[in-house]
Protein backbone atom coordinates (compact mmCIF):
# COMPACT_ATOMS: atom_id res chain seq x y z
CA UNK A 1 0.00 0.00 0.00
CA UNK A 2 1.14 3.46 -0.85
CA UNK A 3 1.34 6.06 1.88
CA UNK A 4 -1.45 8.60 1.70
CA UNK A 5 -0.28 11.55 -0.30
CA UNK A 6 -3.16 13.73 0.77
CA UNK A 7 -2.51 14.07 4.52
CA UNK A 8 -2.75 17.87 4.46
CA UNK A 9 -5.96 17.76 2.45
CA UNK A 10 -7.47 15.20 4.84
CA UNK A 11 -6.68 17.34 7.89
CA UNK A 12 -7.94 20.50 6.21
CA UNK A 13 -11.11 18.78 5.07
CA UNK A 14 -11.82 17.36 8.55
CA UNK A 15 -11.62 20.90 9.94
CA UNK A 16 -13.95 22.24 7.25
CA UNK A 17 -16.42 19.37 7.79
CA UNK A 18 -16.51 19.77 11.57
CA UNK A 19 -16.60 23.57 11.31
CA UNK A 20 -19.57 23.40 8.96
CA UNK A 21 -21.27 20.88 11.26
CA UNK A 22 -20.84 23.24 14.22
CA UNK A 23 -22.19 26.18 12.24
CA UNK A 24 -25.14 24.06 11.11
CA UNK A 25 -25.79 22.94 14.68
CA UNK A 26 -26.12 26.53 15.83
CA UNK A 27 -28.63 27.08 13.03
CA UNK A 28 -30.74 24.00 13.67
CA UNK A 29 -29.96 21.01 15.87
CA UNK A 30 -30.78 18.30 13.37
CA UNK A 31 -28.60 19.74 10.58
CA UNK A 32 -25.27 18.09 11.55
CA UNK A 33 -27.01 14.73 11.36
CA UNK A 34 -28.19 15.45 7.82
CA UNK A 35 -24.70 16.67 6.94
CA UNK A 36 -23.16 13.43 8.28
CA UNK A 37 -25.78 11.41 6.43
CA UNK A 38 -24.96 13.17 3.17
CA UNK A 39 -21.25 12.60 3.60
CA UNK A 40 -21.85 8.93 4.41
CA UNK A 41 -23.95 8.48 1.26
CA UNK A 42 -21.27 10.24 -0.77
CA UNK A 43 -18.65 7.89 0.63
CA UNK A 44 -20.71 4.82 -0.18
CA UNK A 45 -21.29 6.11 -3.72
CA UNK A 46 -17.59 6.74 -4.16
CA UNK A 47 -16.47 3.36 -2.86
CA UNK A 48 -19.11 1.38 -4.70
CA UNK A 49 -18.26 3.11 -7.96
CA UNK A 50 -21.90 3.03 -8.94
CA UNK A 51 -22.41 4.60 -12.33
CA UNK A 52 -25.73 4.94 -14.12
CA UNK A 53 -24.17 5.69 -17.47
CA UNK A 54 -22.14 2.48 -17.27
CA UNK A 55 -25.30 0.67 -16.23
CA UNK A 56 -26.93 1.55 -19.53
CA UNK A 57 -23.96 1.75 -21.89
CA UNK A 58 -22.59 -1.63 -20.77
CA UNK A 59 -25.85 -3.32 -21.72
CA UNK A 60 -25.70 -1.94 -25.24
CA UNK A 61 -21.95 -2.18 -25.87
CA UNK A 62 -20.85 -5.25 -23.91
CA UNK A 63 -24.14 -6.97 -23.06
CA UNK A 64 -23.01 -6.78 -19.46
CA UNK A 65 -25.80 -6.28 -16.92
CA UNK A 66 -23.65 -6.10 -13.80
CA UNK A 67 -23.92 -2.36 -13.17
CA UNK A 68 -27.55 -2.31 -14.28
CA UNK A 69 -28.37 -4.82 -11.55
CA UNK A 70 -26.44 -2.74 -9.04
CA UNK A 71 -28.54 0.27 -10.03
CA UNK A 72 -31.71 -1.80 -9.63
CA UNK A 73 -30.67 -2.73 -6.09
CA UNK A 74 -30.02 0.95 -5.42
CA UNK A 75 -33.47 1.80 -6.78
CA UNK A 76 -35.10 -0.87 -4.63
CA UNK A 77 -33.30 0.27 -1.47
CA UNK A 78 -34.15 3.92 -2.07
CA UNK A 79 -37.76 3.00 -2.88
CA UNK A 80 -38.10 1.08 0.39
CA UNK A 81 -36.55 3.92 2.35
CA UNK A 82 -38.61 6.63 0.69
CA UNK A 83 -41.71 4.54 1.09
CA UNK A 84 -41.22 4.48 4.86
CA UNK A 85 -40.71 8.25 4.87
CA UNK A 86 -43.79 8.81 2.69
CA UNK A 87 -46.06 6.53 4.70
CA UNK A 88 -44.84 8.01 7.98
CA UNK A 89 -45.29 11.56 6.74
CA UNK A 90 -48.71 10.73 5.29
CA UNK A 91 -49.89 9.35 8.65
CA UNK A 92 -48.45 12.17 10.74
CA UNK A 93 -49.40 15.22 8.65
CA UNK A 94 -51.03 14.07 5.43
CA UNK A 95 -48.24 15.41 3.23
CA UNK A 96 -46.47 13.02 0.86
CA UNK A 97 -42.89 14.13 0.22
CA UNK A 98 -40.99 13.28 -2.95
CA UNK A 99 -40.75 14.31 -6.58
CA UNK A 100 -44.17 13.38 -7.84
CA UNK A 101 -44.44 14.99 -11.27
CA UNK A 102 -46.38 14.22 -14.43
CA UNK A 103 -44.67 12.00 -17.00
CA UNK A 104 -44.93 12.88 -20.66
CA UNK A 105 -43.16 13.68 -23.90
CA UNK A 106 -40.92 16.15 -22.11
CA UNK A 107 -39.65 13.31 -19.86
CA UNK A 108 -38.62 11.28 -22.89
CA UNK A 109 -36.95 14.25 -24.61
CA UNK A 110 -35.14 15.20 -21.42
CA UNK A 111 -34.08 11.60 -20.90
CA UNK A 112 -32.65 11.33 -24.42
CA UNK A 113 -30.75 14.62 -24.06
CA UNK A 114 -29.44 13.64 -20.63
CA UNK A 115 -28.56 10.15 -21.83
CA UNK A 116 -26.54 11.46 -24.76
CA UNK A 117 -24.61 13.80 -22.49
CA UNK A 118 -24.06 11.10 -19.90
CA UNK A 119 -22.66 8.57 -22.37
CA UNK A 120 -20.47 11.18 -24.11
CA UNK A 121 -18.90 12.38 -20.87
CA UNK A 122 -18.88 8.95 -19.26
CA UNK A 123 -20.78 9.85 -16.12
CA UNK A 124 -24.17 10.96 -14.86
CA UNK A 125 -24.44 13.63 -12.17
CA UNK A 126 -23.45 11.42 -9.24
CA UNK A 127 -20.73 9.82 -11.32
CA UNK A 128 -19.41 13.27 -12.17
CA UNK A 129 -19.15 14.12 -8.48
CA UNK A 130 -17.47 10.78 -7.79
CA UNK A 131 -14.88 11.24 -10.51
CA UNK A 132 -14.36 14.85 -9.53
CA UNK A 133 -13.49 13.75 -6.01
CA UNK A 134 -11.13 11.13 -7.38
CA UNK A 135 -9.15 13.93 -8.97
CA UNK A 136 -10.26 13.75 -12.60
CA UNK A 137 -9.78 17.35 -13.73
CA UNK A 138 -11.80 16.74 -16.89
CA UNK A 139 -14.93 16.39 -14.80
CA UNK A 140 -14.79 20.02 -13.70
CA UNK A 141 -15.86 20.80 -17.26
CA UNK A 142 -18.55 18.13 -17.07
CA UNK A 143 -19.82 19.65 -13.82
CA UNK A 144 -19.90 23.02 -15.59
CA UNK A 145 -21.97 21.38 -18.32
CA UNK A 146 -24.33 19.87 -15.73
CA UNK A 147 -24.84 23.28 -14.12
CA UNK A 148 -25.39 25.06 -17.45
CA UNK A 149 -27.74 22.32 -18.63
CA UNK A 150 -29.77 22.38 -15.43
CA UNK A 151 -30.02 26.18 -15.56
CA UNK A 152 -31.18 26.10 -19.18
CA UNK A 153 -33.65 23.33 -18.34
CA UNK A 154 -35.04 25.25 -15.37
CA UNK A 155 -35.22 28.43 -17.45
CA UNK A 156 -37.06 26.73 -20.29
CA UNK A 157 -39.28 24.51 -18.13
CA UNK A 158 -42.33 26.83 -18.08
CA UNK A 159 -42.65 26.48 -21.86
CA UNK A 160 -42.82 22.67 -21.55
CA UNK A 161 -45.25 23.00 -18.69
CA UNK A 162 -47.63 25.06 -20.83
CA UNK A 163 -47.16 22.98 -23.99
CA UNK A 164 -47.16 19.42 -22.72
CA UNK A 165 -48.22 19.14 -19.10
CA UNK A 166 -51.95 18.99 -19.34
CA UNK A 167 -52.48 15.97 -17.13
CA UNK A 168 -52.12 15.21 -13.46
CA UNK A 169 -49.16 13.38 -11.95
CA UNK A 170 -49.70 9.67 -11.37
CA UNK A 171 -48.90 8.43 -7.89
CA UNK A 172 -49.44 4.68 -7.62
CA UNK A 173 -50.58 4.58 -3.96
CA UNK A 174 -53.44 6.94 -4.90
CA UNK A 175 -54.68 4.38 -7.42
CA UNK A 176 -53.92 1.02 -5.82
CA UNK A 177 -53.45 1.91 -2.19
CA UNK A 178 -50.17 1.77 -0.29
CA UNK A 179 -49.91 -2.00 0.17
CA UNK A 180 -50.68 -3.05 -3.39
CA UNK A 181 -48.50 -0.38 -4.95
CA UNK A 182 -45.66 -1.35 -2.63
CA UNK A 183 -45.97 -4.97 -3.67
CA UNK A 184 -46.31 -4.02 -7.34
CA UNK A 185 -43.15 -1.90 -7.31
CA UNK A 186 -41.12 -4.59 -5.55
CA UNK A 187 -42.41 -7.27 -7.94
CA UNK A 188 -41.55 -5.14 -11.00
CA UNK A 189 -38.06 -4.30 -9.75
CA UNK A 190 -37.28 -7.88 -8.72
CA UNK A 191 -38.76 -9.09 -12.01
CA UNK A 192 -36.51 -6.82 -14.05
CA UNK A 193 -33.58 -7.92 -11.87
CA UNK A 194 -34.29 -11.57 -12.64
CA UNK A 195 -34.98 -10.78 -16.29
CA UNK A 196 -31.45 -9.45 -16.77
CA UNK A 197 -30.06 -12.92 -16.04
CA UNK A 198 -32.22 -14.38 -18.80
CA UNK A 199 -31.16 -11.64 -21.23
CA UNK A 200 -27.53 -12.20 -20.32
CA UNK A 201 -27.71 -15.90 -20.98
CA UNK A 202 -29.26 -15.37 -24.42
CA UNK A 203 -26.16 -13.80 -25.94
CA UNK B 1 5.77 -13.41 -28.22
CA UNK B 2 4.27 -10.12 -29.25
CA UNK B 3 3.92 -7.51 -26.55
CA UNK B 4 2.11 -4.22 -27.08
CA UNK B 5 1.29 -1.15 -25.00
CA UNK B 6 -2.00 0.70 -25.05
CA UNK B 7 -2.27 4.17 -23.58
CA UNK B 8 -5.82 5.13 -22.60
CA UNK B 9 -4.90 7.82 -20.08
CA UNK B 10 -7.62 10.44 -19.81
CA UNK B 11 -10.28 8.23 -21.39
CA UNK B 12 -13.38 7.37 -19.36
CA UNK B 13 -15.45 4.23 -19.52
CA UNK B 14 -16.44 2.57 -21.75
CA UNK B 15 -13.65 3.75 -24.09
CA UNK B 16 -10.69 1.96 -22.37
CA UNK B 17 -12.37 -1.45 -22.48
CA UNK B 18 -13.61 -0.87 -26.04
CA UNK B 19 -10.11 0.07 -27.19
CA UNK B 20 -8.59 -2.91 -25.38
CA UNK B 21 -11.04 -5.26 -27.05
CA UNK B 22 -10.53 -3.51 -30.36
CA UNK B 23 -6.74 -3.82 -30.27
CA UNK B 24 -6.90 -7.48 -29.25
CA UNK B 25 -9.46 -8.22 -31.96
CA UNK B 26 -7.51 -6.43 -34.66
CA UNK B 27 -4.00 -7.64 -33.88
CA UNK B 28 -4.41 -11.31 -33.24
CA UNK B 29 -0.68 -11.87 -32.86
CA UNK B 30 -0.56 -9.91 -29.58
CA UNK B 31 0.04 -12.23 -26.64
CA UNK B 32 0.64 -9.65 -23.92
CA UNK B 33 -1.05 -6.26 -23.85
CA UNK B 34 -0.15 -3.62 -21.30
CA UNK B 35 -2.94 -1.10 -20.77
CA UNK B 36 -2.32 2.12 -18.93
CA UNK B 37 -5.38 3.91 -17.52
CA UNK B 38 -6.19 6.55 -14.94
CA UNK B 39 -9.85 5.61 -14.50
CA UNK B 40 -10.43 3.13 -11.69
CA UNK B 41 -13.83 2.18 -13.07
CA UNK B 42 -12.27 1.42 -16.45
CA UNK B 43 -9.56 -0.64 -14.76
CA UNK B 44 -12.23 -2.62 -12.94
CA UNK B 45 -14.15 -3.10 -16.21
CA UNK B 46 -11.07 -4.42 -17.98
CA UNK B 47 -10.26 -6.80 -15.11
CA UNK B 48 -13.84 -8.11 -15.08
CA UNK B 49 -13.71 -8.65 -18.81
CA UNK B 50 -10.35 -10.48 -18.58
CA UNK B 51 -11.79 -12.69 -15.90
CA UNK B 52 -14.85 -13.53 -17.97
CA UNK B 53 -12.62 -14.38 -20.94
CA UNK B 54 -10.23 -16.46 -18.87
CA UNK B 55 -7.17 -14.31 -19.58
CA UNK B 56 -4.41 -14.06 -17.00
CA UNK B 57 -3.83 -10.50 -15.83
CA UNK B 58 -1.80 -8.41 -13.44
CA UNK B 59 -2.48 -4.94 -12.12
CA UNK B 60 0.12 -2.53 -10.88
CA UNK B 61 -0.37 1.01 -9.67
CA UNK B 62 2.32 3.18 -11.17
CA UNK B 63 1.45 6.24 -9.13
CA UNK B 64 -1.63 7.56 -7.34
CA UNK B 65 -4.52 7.08 -9.71
CA UNK B 66 -2.65 5.49 -12.60
CA UNK B 67 -2.88 1.77 -13.18
CA UNK B 68 -1.04 -0.54 -15.52
CA UNK B 69 -2.87 -3.70 -16.46
CA UNK B 70 -0.92 -6.51 -18.04
CA UNK B 71 -3.20 -8.83 -19.98
CA UNK B 72 -1.67 -12.17 -20.85
CA UNK B 73 -3.91 -13.31 -23.58
CA UNK B 74 -1.55 -16.00 -24.81
CA UNK B 75 -2.95 -17.60 -27.91
CA UNK B 76 -6.46 -17.79 -26.53
CA UNK B 77 -8.89 -16.29 -28.95
CA UNK B 78 -12.43 -15.29 -28.22
CA UNK B 79 -13.06 -13.02 -31.19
Amino acid sequence: MRKSSQMLAVILLSFIISGFALAAYSYQRSFPLLWAFGIAIGFVFYRSGICFSTAFSDIVIFRNFRMFRTSLILLLVSFLGFNIVQVYSNISNGIIPGYIFPVGLHTAIGGILFGMGMVLTGACVCGTLQKLSEGFLLFWFVLGGVVIGSLLGAYHYPWWEVSYLSWEPVFLPNIFGWRVSWLLTVIILVGVFGGTFLLERRK
Amino acid sequence: MAKERLDVLGEVCPIPLLMTQGVLAKFKNIDVLVVETDSNQAARNILNWCESCGFAFEIDDLENGVWEITIKKGNKCIF
